[in-house]
């Protein structure tokens, strides 16, 4: 075996090296969550590309196989939103509670001719910011 | 305040700030309406430039990450 593959194989984490890390992650969970924070923070922008380029060749990957155009599939989703509207408000009742990007996005674009793709993602994370800080202040007396 | 993310982080400090209650909700309701007045001049801005068909370089919309 090539020594560069040796080395990294005794990196292998273990059952036992995982259970001690999830302990230690127990135990000090403010130090974990700072840390986990901090290295978003640093990374946010990267994170976020990984992220919307692995849903986006999800999705692809799930229209290829069952051989769908993204156009059709778009109409599709459509039809089936316009024939349950319950299960659409509850939909858009869920990304309202959790500020999810399309949501921010749509309100971003509501009464203007913007699309979402004109949307900046640094303008995305005020907007959340701004409507996260006005739910908390209208939760106070 | 020079770019949207650093208002993010601004945001960020007084939505702590309140939750400690070292600021007034108030003070915080002034300040998070200001942020909205400017999310409302930065999309003026991006829908002039959409429906000029431009895509200028915006310094607000930058992104970097932020110095340790």
């Amino acid at each position: 075996m090539d020594d560069a593959v040796q080395t990294l194989s005794n990196f292998k984490t273990s059952e036992k090296d995982r259970a001690r890390t999830q302990q230690w992650i127990a135990q000090n969970r403010e130090r974990h969550l700072e840390a986990k924070r901090r290295y978003y923070a640093i990374n946010r922008t990267q994170i976020l590309e990984k992220q919307k380029a692995h849903y986006a060749a999800h999705q692809r990957e799930i229209l290829d196989r069952q051989k769908i155009d993204p156009a059709v599939n778009r109409a599709r989703v459509r039809d089936w939103q316009r024939a349950n509207p319950k299960k659409r408000n509850a939909q858009f009742k869920r990304a309202r509670e959790r500020l999810t990007d399309n949501y921010v996005r749509s309100t971003l674009c509501a009464r203007t001719e913007l699309r979402h793709k004109d949307i900046p993602d640094s303008l995305v994370s005020l907007q959340r910011a701004y409507l996260a800080a006005l739910r908390s202040i209208k939760d106070r007396p | 305040m020079k770019t949207a993310e650093e208002m993010t982080l601004e945001l960020q400090l007084v939505f702590d700030q309140l939750r400690d209650g070292s600021i007034k909700p108030k003070e915080a309701a002034e300040l998070t309406n200001c942020v909205g007045k400017m999310i409302g001049l930065a999309k003026v801005q991006l829908e002039y430039h959409a429906l000029r068909k431009e895509s200028p370089r915006m310094n607000f919309f930058d992104t970097s990450p932020p110095s340790q």
